[in-house]
Formats: structure tokens, sequence, C-alpha cells
């Protein structure tokens, strides 16, 4: 499990006068994530899903507030917590110069995983995402589905209990995305703690158990998608958001 | 600190320049350029040194005027009938200079600002001053007087209280590329560095790594012993190219035929302690500047300076300074004792200096890095 408590990350920006100006990415966020759960972290560019989810991989440290993963936080073990923990983002890149199977057995070897069992686990993986027509070609290569194939297998490779994907589909075809949303599933039911950043938001309605709504930095709603449909009354996911922030439509599109 | 980490950073890093074709370029080239220097200076010095200087005269030589041209071997005179002719031998390029001669009055002619014109100057002067002794002493001789003790009153001789080397451009040339050595070093670690750190950054390479059960202090190590090994190997290539350059060059130009270049054991140690002494700190100044970098463009543009470290003894050297004023100074002492020791001109004292400092530089550039890059700003700026 996954528990989120009071979680604020402030950053300094330079105004146009040059003066220095301190703001908050995220604001006193709370919340929790359960095993077997998909939750659906969804908002606006800015909203601060990239800061949260980052400070959830353990990249980055909150100003305040907790993040406990399996009731352990980052300060107490950072290298156990992060060896049971994949994080995906579009800001997560893959080396180009290298190919599949260098990149994956690098992962495997910084997740520390035991070497009797490296090459069976990352043919696993290669067969689970079909790369055996590229898994010798380098990453600078292959297009932006199989590229993001290969992102997914070095994440499932040291099969680890969390899962933080930040725009996991972004920019990729229908097959492409159905082969990952499959995969996300197929997590899920193994019990798998899974949170899921998403701009699209009849994708996060259709694969996500609950979801929690976020603009400028804060929490504006938390349920399944349904709830938060009656709670605003409304019909679907994206005009409930819309609603929740004051039917500013255009402005946040 | 976990060595797997450090040790899968490292061959990361490695095979991520070597696949890297322009790094992998910059990486050869600058070896090569030390045999392509020291082979095309000889030439050119040989070639300089070989040179016949073609001079105008208005005027008919003496057979005393020619025997003192003979001596002289670098400069041949071409006799005109006027004015106007030896002016435009001159323009179109068959004479580098030209001397009048108006009664007793000779007046040199010669473009001053350029080599050739000095050395014509210098000859001419000689061949002139010879020329108006013997015309001195024949007058003398004449009149019944013993031209010695008007001419030959003192004896001028001279000996070198240093080794006589060779000529000062090819010590320049040869001081040059031992500085380049130098450079070469702290040239692979601006590449290296500026690729690994603020290349993997704008890459966003760098931020998959971060989730990776690494601590930052591993993944810093790693990088910058992968840098440190590279400069150190690529130092090691062209010191060991440059050696039987230097040789072949002896052989072939009569320019560097009584140049020094030391390459007993004990100066082979030295030098390769102080290309790992070089490297060890080059890659660190290199990771804490880059680390303030936000692009892959600034990172380039503040490491450049660095390079030009080496390049400080090598200027003051030219300009006489007391090179025990670089013993302090990071980077430079190494080009400046490098220098020394090949020269064969080790000052013991300098060399604790050099060695001492750039261990405690390194020590406590490592400590900084090792914080700095703790640091969100540094990691995702």
């Amino acid at each position: 499990m996954i528990k989120i408590e009071n979680v604020s990350k402030e950053f300094e920006k330079t105004s146009e006068n040059g003066k220095k100006i301190k703001f908050y990415a995220d604001q006193n966020i709370s919340f929790q994530v359960k095993d077997g759960e998909i939750l659906g972290l969804l908002g606006p560019n800015g909203a601060g899903k990239t800061t949260l989810l980052r400070m959830l991989a353990g990249i980055m440290k909150p100003t305040s507030g907790e993040i406990f993963i399996h009731d352990k936080t980052y300060e107490e073990n950072e290298i156990e917590l992060k060896k049971n923990i994949s994080f995906l983002s579009g800001n997560t890149r893959l080396y180009k110069d290298i190919s599949c199977i260098e990149l994956l057995k690098m992962c495997a070897g910084y997740y520390g995983m035991d070497k009797t069992i490296i090459d069976n686990r990352i043919n696993e993986v290669i067969k689970r995402f079909d790369m055996e027509s590229f898994k010798n070609q380098r990453i600078g290569n292959l297009s932006t589905g199989q590229t993001q194939r290969v992102g997914v297998a070095r994440c499932i490779l040291h099969n680890p209990h969390y899962y933080i994907l930040d725009e996991a589909t972004s920019g990729l075809d229908i097959i492409s995305s159905q082969v990952i949303l499959d995969f996300i599933k197929e997590e899920r039911k193994k019990g798998k703690c899974i949170i899921y950043s998403t701009h699209y938001m009849e994708e996060a309605e259709n694969i996500c158990n609950r979801v929690v709504l976020l603009n400028k930095g804060e929490v504006i709603a938390i349920g399944t998608p349904q709830e938060i449909e009656k709670k605003t009354n409304t019909s679907n996911i994206r005009d409930a958001f819309f609603q929740l922030i004051g039917g500013k439509k255009n402005e946040s599109e | 600190m976990n060595q797997n980490n450090i040790k899968i950073t490292i061959f990361k890093e490695l095979r991520g320049i070597i696949r890297d074709k322009k790094s992998l370029q910059k990486l050869i080239l600058y070896p090569l350029m030390i045999p392509l220097v020291i082979l095309l200076f000889g030439l050119l010095f040989d070639n300089v040194n070989e040179s016949i200087y073609n001079v105008g005269i208005n005027y008919s030589l003496t057979p005393e005027e020619k025997e003192i041209i003979k001596d002289l071997k670098n400069i041949k005179m071409k006799e005109y009938h006027n004015q106007e002719e030896i002016e435009k031998a001159y323009h179109d390029k068959k004479i580098e200079g030209y001397i009048t001669k108006s009664h007793n009055k000779y007046t040199i002619y010669t473009d001053l600002t350029q080599n050739s014109g000095e050395i014509i100057l210098s000859l001419a002067n000689s061949y002139l001053e010879s020329y108006n002794t013997i015309l001195g002493s024949h007058y003398l001789t004449e009149n019944g007087i013993d031209s010695t003790k008007v001419y030959q009153n003192i004896i001028i001789d001279y000996e070198s209280l240093k080794e006589e080397d060779s000529n000062m451009m090819t010590s320049m040339i040869f001081s040059l590329v031992i500085t380049y050595l130098i450079m070469i070093v702290v040239m692979v670690c601006v590449v290296v560095v500026t690729d690994s750190t603020s290349g993997e950054k704008e890459r966003g390479t760098l931020e998959t790594i971060l989730t990776f059960p690494i601590r930052s202090s591993e993944l810093v190590f790693g990088k910058y012993l992968a840098t440190t090994i590279l400069a150190f190997i690529v130092g090691l290539i062209s010191y060991f190219l440059s050696i039987p350059t230097i040789y072949i060059g002896k052989e072939l130009f009569k320019s560097y035929e009584e140049m020094v270049f030391i390459t007993n054991l004990p100066s082979i140690i030295l030098v390769i302690l102080l290309i790992f002494l070089t490297a060890l700190l080059s890659s660190g100044i290199c990771m804490a500047l880059s680390g303030k970098a936000k692009t892959y463009k600034e990172a380039q543009s503040s490491l450049q300076f660095i390079s030009l470290l080496p390049m400080i003894p090598y200027f003051l050297n030219v300009m006489e300074v007391d090179n025990s004023i670089f013993d302090l100074i990071p980077i430079a002492n190494c080009g400046s004792l490098l220098n020394d020791i090949v020269m064969n001109n080790v000052n013991i004292q300098s060399l604790l200096i050099t060695i001492l400092t750039t261990i405690i530089y390194t020590i406590g550039i490592l400590i900084y890095i090792s914080k700095q890059y703790k640091k969100e700003e540094t990691l995702f700026s």
C-alpha cells in the first residue's frame, strides 16, 4: 500500500523582474493506494502530477509531509524501496546507443537481480512484449511504439510490487497503447499497486478503480469515477473535472 | 557504496561515449594531432633553416664581398642596373629585399613585418660589418699599421652554462606538444562530462537512472571514474604516440636533432603519474562546473576555459616568467612539471608541491560534487 500524508513540494522560480518567488507545485496532498488497485491521477498541465510522481518514485523529496510505501519512508530505506518500485514517465527516456537486450541487462544489474535468473527473466519480458524481432537493435533505431514497449519491459523486469506510471500511453498508436493498458490490468490482477497518471480522462475512467483529480497542486476530488460523476452531477469524468474547477473548460484544455 | 552500481555506471558511460560517433571521433583525433604537429613543424623549421634569401643590389660585388657572402650561405645577391629595375624585381617577388649603394652609403630595404625581412636585415648587417672591417684592415695595412691592434685587441668567446639543446623555436614546439598532452586529458574530460551530466539531463535518461536503486553518490562516482579512466587512457596513448614521433622527427629533421626529450624509466613513470593526476582533477572540476549548467551547450561553454589552463605555463615560459609560480595552479602545474620532466629539468620541490596540491584539490572537489549532485536543482535544472 502507498500512503501519502499532507505532502507539499515547494519550488523557487525567478520572476520577470528578477526576484525569486517561492511557489507550491503540490500542496497538502493526502491519499492512499491499496494493493490490487489502479489509482488514476488526473489533471491539466501544471497541476503537479509529475512532481508528485517524482516524489513517489523517490527521486525528489517532499518539502513537508510523508510518503509511506509498504509502511516505510524513503528516509528509512531508499534503496530497498526503490527495488520494489517501477517508475515510467514521459520524462524517463531510454539510452539510444544501446540495444534492448543491453538495456535490460543494465537495468537488471542496477536492481541487483541474481545473475542466474537474469537471462531467463529477460527472455520472458521479451516474449511478453513481442520484442523478439528488435531485441538486438539499438533503441535509437526503434519506432515510438517499440521504444515504449522496451520502456515498459524494463519496468517489469525486476517484478516490482508498485508501479508509478506517468503518461505511459502518451503519443502511442492505438495498438501500442492497448499493449500497455493490457499489461497494467494484468498487473492489477496480480495484486500490484498502481498509480497511473494520464491526460486521457476516458482512458482513466476505463481502467482506474479510483481517481484523484488535481488542479494547481491541490486535490480537488478523490473517489471512483462513478462517485465523482454522481457528486458533480455529470456523466463522465471530463465534465466532472470542469465542473469542479468552475466550468472553465477552454482555459484548462 | 555499492560497487556493483559503480561498475555498471562506469561501463554504461564508457559504452555510451565509445558508441557516440562525434565523441569517439574527438577521442581519436586529439592524440593524432601530436605526430601531425611534430612532423609538420619539423618540416617547416627545416625549410626555414635551409631557406636562401634573394637580395637585390644596384652595384657590383668586390672579390672580398663575394667571399663574405659565400660564407653567409643563406643569402644570394642579384645584381641590377638601376633603382627602377631593383624595385620592380621586389614587387615581382623575385627578391625578398635589396641593398642600394650611393658613394660609401649602403641602405638595406626589407619588410620588417615579415620573419624573412628580419633575417635579411641581420644577414645584410653582418655582411656589411665584415666588409667594413676588411676595408679598415686594408687601409691600416697600407699605412704600415698592424690591423690586429685595432680590430683584435680583445678576443671574444663563449661557453654555455647549460647544455645547448637547439634553437628557441623547436624548443617551443616541443614545449607546446607537452602542453598539448595535458590539454588532451582535460579536453577528454570536457567531452565525457558534458555528455554524461548535462547530456543525460537533456536527453531525459538521468531521470531514468535516478529511479533505480542507486545512490546519487554511486552514480556520480561511477561517472567520475569513467571520465577519469577515459582521460587517462587517451592521455597515455597520446604520450606513447609522442615518444616514437619525436624520435622519428629527430631522425628526419635537422631542427630536432639536438632537442632534449627524456624517456628513461623514472621519467616515464612520472609522466604517467602526472597524466593520471591531471585526469583525476580535471574530471572532478568538469563535473563540478557541469553540474551548474542547465543545458548541454551551457556546460560545453562553461568548460571550454578549463582546456586552456595548461596553456598558461606555456605562454608565461615564452615570456620567461619564473615557473615556480605555477606550482599551486591546478592542472597548469601538471603541464609545467611535465615540461620539466621531459626536458630533464625536474625540481623536486615543484614535483612534491604539484603532486600534493593535485591530490588535495581532487579530494576537495570530490567532496563538493558528492554534495552537489544530491541537490534537486543540480539533477533537475
